[in-house]
């Protein structure tokens, strides 16, 4: 056994549970403990002075890593249990920090950064909200329709998803949106438009990633802090590996990652999703209920989903689980030529060359064999033809796709529009030739 | 005899009770073949009578599904004895769920 691995972490059985001092708070050791995690029994005041504690190490750590002092800091919380304990753990460290004698610890601000996910989840946002206008803090929201709110949008005109061949293609053009069609409508088609509830959360991320990038951007804020818990880490490493997404995760899921010129933090990462929910209830921190596409559905309504189960009872059992998995993927570095490579036109992540030809060679896709099909996924794939012409105006994008999201549009209908994010990216491409198509166009 | 024991519900397992009760009273007798009634007799006790459907999003294998945290007045129920723990008359179960995709 490689014994650079400190015991103590081991996943170990639940029946195997240690006690410093038998019965006992593991950090006073005088009191009777009230919650027991990853092994270690704490009483109510130890528990939550011990979690303060982690947030301001963790936060302290990445800072230095990340060199952010004094920025304006924007805090993403959707509403939901981990991000309202971030809220919370961050403007307590945000006011000692300005208080003490020490203001450097303090950011210049803290803002907080939502999007407002009606469009899809209707009747939801009432309640989230009236938690964050309780708060004390600036809220600045981005409705999931912002992202249709221009006139020119990337449709999907064509594509060649031939099993065996050499390359698949994926062909758009840029269109003039139909004005008398709203944003939030253009929303609801592209979404209806994804055959999986797997492809629609992929989606939806992407969109929820973009906004809150732009939301700091134009608040100036350079420091962002995402409320990823430890256990939501875990379930996404798994669920990006299966997506095909190993190339781009390390930005996606380390403790610290530079999105341009935005820091992003993760300081909940060490958090498990246990002691989330015991932190909000000890320090009476009201949160919402964020529904998902597959809330209320069977394990297996999506790969995230199914991930979530596993990782979830996996962790029940081996209380290390997620902090094993966490820990590991600290160790992940983003390839050398991660940086340089072109950012995937949906989900903006860097794409590695080559995605399309290894797309064949193709290992997990989708869960389309478990996975129940929505009332909208009815439209039938287009046969496979053996050669494409580009459309008049086509523009073969299949480059400008990262494995992940050629997968994602596979099953997608021609006539799918993109978000404007997907045009905008496509027009800031250096490829000399595919600007001169857009000025023609735009002329 | 019989004990009543408060139970709520929250982390979106509330939208799966009847009526999307947050809280309900349940009467349970004091004791069950003759042993002490025990947590795991609420968690079926609710799994039965206050889940409107899919019961699964509540409960596997006779105790809670993973992923919904019990609490015993305010504590974890790791720390009391989980589903063995001897219900007393008036206690507090709170059951919270902790899956994103609730
Ligand atoms: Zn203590
Ligand atoms: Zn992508």
């Amino acid at each position: 056994m490689c014994d650079s691995v400190d015991q103590s972490e081991h996943p170990a059985p639940r029946q195997a549970r240690s006690q410093r001092v038998p019965g006992m708070c593991i950090k006073c050791k005088t009191a009777k403990p009230n919650v027991s995690i990853r092994l270690s029994l704490y009483c109510k005041p130890c528990f939550v002075k011990a979690e303060i504690f982690k947030f301001r190490t963790a936060l302290n750590k990445s800072r230095q890593k990340a060199n952010q002092h004094g920025t304006k800091l924007m805090a993403a919380v959707s509403g939901g249990p981990t991000s309202m304990a971030m809220l919370k753990l961050i403007l307590d460290f945000h006011n000692v920090g300005r208080q003490g004698k020490t203001a450097s610890t303090a950011f210049a601000s803290v803002t907080v950064g939502h999007v407002d996910e009606s469009a899809l989840f209707p009747g939801c946002e009432d309640g989230v909200q009236r938690i964050l206008q309780a708060e004390d803090v600036e809220v600045v929201t981005a409705r999931l329709e912002d992202v249709f709110d221009s006139e020119e949008g990337l449709e999907l005109v064509e594509k060649t998803v031939t099993p065996g061949a050499v390359r698949d293609k994926f062909v758009a053009q840029i269109v003039r949106q139909n004005p008398g069609v709203s944003p939030r409508e253009r929303l609801k088609q592209l979404f209806s438009g994804l055959s999986t509830a797997t492809n629609r959360e992929d989606m939806l991320d992407s969109i929820k990633t973009f906004l809150i990038k732009k939301l700091a951007q134009s608040c100036g804020c350079r420091t962002l802090l995402l409320g990823d818990s430890g256990t939501r880490m875990a379930t996404k490493v798994v669920t990006y590996t299966s997506r095909g997404r190993g190339y781009s995760l390390p930005f996606e899921v380390l403790a610290e990652s530079q999105w341009g010129d935005i820091a992003v933090l993760r300081p909940m990462r060490e958090w498990i999703a246990k002691e989330v929910a015991f932190f909000n209830r000890w320090t009476a921190q009201p949160s919402a209920v964020v529904p998902t596409f597959t809330t209320g559905a069977p394990a297996k309504a999506s790969i995230d989903r199914l991930t979530e189960s596993f990782i979830v009872a996996l962790d029940r059992d081996f209380p290390s689980t997620v902090a094993t998995i966490c820990r590991t993927v600290t160790k992940l570095q983003p390839q050398d030529d991660a940086a340089d490579a072109v950012h995937c036109l949906v989900c903006g992540m860097p794409a590695e060359a080559g995605a399309q030809t290894w797309r064949n060679r193709l290992t997990v896709s989708d869960v389309s064999s478990t996975e129940s099909e929505g009332p909208v996924a009815a439209g039938a794939k287009p046969e496979p033809e053996p050669e494409t012409k580009l459309a008049a105006g086509g523009i073969d994008i299949t480059q400008r796709l990262c494995y992940s999201c050629q997968n994602l549009l596979h099953d997608a209908k021609p006539g799918t529009v993109l978000p404007e994010f997907s045009t905008h990216r496509y027009q800031t491409s250096d490829a000399a030739d595919l600007r001169k198509q857009i000025e023609e166009f735009l002329i | 005899m019989s004990i009543t024991v408060d139970v709520e519900f929250s982390g979106g397992l509330e939208l799966i009770m009847k009526d999307k009760v947050r809280q309900a009273t349940v009467s349970l007798p004091a004791t069950a073949d003759g042993k002490p009634t025990t947590v795991r007799q609420v968690i079926l006790y609710v799994r039965d009578n206050l889940v409107a459907d899919k019961p699964q999003l509540f409960s596997t294998e006779n105790t809670v599904r993973p992923g919904v945290l019990v609490m015993i007045n305010d504590s974890d129920w790791e720390v009391e004895g989980e589903n063995d723990y001897q219900v007393q008359d008036k206690d507090k179960v709170l059951f919270i769920s902790t899956m994103h995709g609730g």
